[in-house]
């Protein structure tokens, strides 16, 4: 059974295309990461997938039944999935009152709401402030206290909108290992947006990459803008002021290109003779990433860079290491 | 000088001696203020509810016009109310003018404009997240009304005490509609009036004391209250 098929769905904001979904299935049970810069329709795509946001066209299917968003009964639809917002807020009332909520609402015993709460609370970190009052928490703890009001419901689905963009380490650490207990748990499916790529990598194998209101292959994570610089023939776009990308002829003044981390080539040497442009930089994490394992390399941007294991041994590179990459034409998307 | 201090002074011997006039008179005005908030607020809160809430053609227009009446004179309120209620008016067989129940319908009419404009205003203030989450966790719409109700309480309180304040200290309605008559529909600010005109200050002032304790009073609480949400 899928979770959520979406076909021809668009969002039109301020006369703005915000999203075009042509074609999207998500499938039941696992995670879900929602790659994408700020204004890409991450939230927009979450709102819509929570049913709190009527798109202006296209059809939703949550559990193979079509999403009837104009229904009275659209409540009994929601209690299946909850959205914990990227700044949420809890109700001025007590921490257990916030997470049982939903339980209230949900019409279960009172022995039950006080069990789950304190459940959830407990998974959460959480379960000595069940007394304090909602308003007096930190952003994490309120973050936190967000996560447990929602899984206390035990919905089918949990969207997390940047859970821990707006916490410190400690709290994003700990929200990441909440996030993981509610995978291995397996009760609630879990979609989240990210802008963090390593944490996306991190968390999950399965990563949906938006830009600009529409869906990428996952190829398409290094976005940027680049400025078209003529050299004779060749036509090359300056990113950053020391990347240099191959263009095609026809690119205007400057073009969006993403670049797909997967086939950009590293070496800790010079090659410049075999390597047109290529572009030193320095490796600024290093990350395992599914299959392969993840750098970043600083070369005036951030540039992500998924080697294979092999690959990966061959130049052994450390946190702090000088390494040129090259940006080949095959490795090139214009947007 | 002395004629304020001898005016004072003995005004507050009044006060302090429970002066049975004086207390019938503020027992009055309590009683009509008290039920003129209790029925506009019972009016006015759902009111100020299913118009800030919901979404309709037509809300802004709503809103100023609501604005408007905040800033309705008491006389004429008294006049359109003297109008329907008198002998020769549409309601005349009810025998309702120079009652008290005249001036709390006078002040009704007053303060629904207030109560239901400063409860749109306080639900204006609230969050939208309120909104969201409450839905997202399952609440119908009902539900998810509450819940802002719940957010907006000291809003809503305030939207009240405000009221109430209005009508304690007006004048126009309870003169034009309840006549001033002793021990009846003599109220606060109508019995200052009268004594004023009969150059007897140390009744006038008492009251005047009396009212100006009850609005200290109310703020105090309302500030009281609001501090503790503030917490």
């Amino acid at each position: 059974m899928s979770l959520y098929v979406v076909r021809q769905l668009q969002h039109v904001y301020n006369d703005r295309i915000v999203l075009d979904l042509p074609d999207l299935t998500i499938e039941a049970g696992g995670m879900v990461a929602l790659l994408g810069p700020n204004g890409a329709g991450k939230t927009t795509l979450l709102h819509i997938l929570a049913f709190l946001l009527r798109p202006s066209s296209g059809r939703l299917w949550f559990r193979d039944a079509p999403v009837a968003f104009h229904s009275k009964h659209q409540h009994q639809l929601r209690r299946q999935v909850v959205l914990v917002e990227q700044q949420p807020i809890l109700f001025s009332t007590s921490v257990a009152k916030n997470v049982a909520f939903g339980l209230k609402l949900r019409g279960l015993a009172r022995s039950e709401i006080a069990r789950r709460v304190d459940q959830s609370l407990e998974l959460v970190g959480m379960r000595d402030f069940s007394g304090a009052n909602g308003r007096h928490l930190s952003g994490g703890e309120t973050q936190r206290v967000a996560i447990a009001r929602a899984i206390a419901c035990r919905p089918q689905v949990i969207l997390l909108d940047e859970p821990t963009s707006n916490v410190d380490i400690e709290n994003r650490m700990a929200i990441e290992t909440i996030m993981g207990d509610i995978r291995n748990a397996g009760r609630s499916s879990i979609i989240f947006c990210t802008h963090d790529m390593a944490q996306a990598a991190r968390l999950t194998p399965t990563r949906l990459h938006l830009a600009a209101g529409r869906l990428n292959g996952a190829g398409y994570e290094n976005t940027f803008q680049a400025v078209l610089r003529r050299e004779g023939e060749q036509h090359w776009g300056c990113i950053g002021d020391r990347l240099m990308v191959p263009l095609p002829p026809t690119s205007g003044v400057g073009a969006r290109v993403a670049i797909n981390p997967r086939r950009i080539e590293v070496s800790g040497e010079d090659l410049s003779p075999t390597w047109p442009k290529s572009c030193p930089g320095r490796v600024i994490q290093i990350v395992e990433d599914g299959d392969g394992i993840r750098l970043v390399v600083d070369v005036g941007v951030p540039l992500a860079v998924i080697l294979s294991f092999r690959d990966y041994r061959a130049l052994d590179p450390c946190i702090g290491d000088t390494v040129h990459v090259h940006c080949p034409l095959e490795a090139l998307s214009l947007l | 000088m002395n004629f304020f201090t001898d005016s004072l002074l003995s005004a507050l011997q009044l006060v302090f001696a429970a002066d049975p006039e004086l207390m019938a008179i503020v027992g009055l005005s309590l009683r009509v203020s008290l039920s003129a908030t209790l029925v506009a607020g019972t009016l006015g809160i759902p009111l100020g509810f299913i118009i800030g809430f919901s979404q309709f053609r037509g809300k802004r227009v709503v809103i100023t016009l609501l604005n408007t009446l905040l800033a309705l004179p008491t006389v004429v309120i008294g006049l359109m109310v003297y109008t329907m209620i008198s002998r020769r008016g549409p309601l005349g067989a009810l025998n309702l003018l120079y009652t008290p129940t005249a001036i709390i319908i006078g002040q009704v009419i007053l303060i629904l404009p207030v109560i239901t404009a400063l409860t749109i205003a306080a639900l204006s203030r609230i969050d939208d997240r309120y909104r969201r989450t409450a839905l997202t966790l399952g609440a119908d719409h009902f539900q998810t009304a509450l819940v802002v109700f719940r957010e907006a309480r000291f809003g809503i309180v305030a939207a009240a005490v405000a009221a109430f304040g209005r009508v304690i200290s007006e004048i126009g309605i309870s003169m034009m509609l309840g006549g001033n008559a002793r021990g009846f529909t003599r109220t606060m600010t109508t019995a200052m009036a009268l004594e004023y005109d009969k150059g007897e200050f140390v009744l006038a002032v008492g009251l005047g004391i009396v009212l100006l304790t009850i609005s200290l009073g109310m703020n105090t609480l309302l500030n009281y209250i609001q501090g503790r949400y503030a917490e």
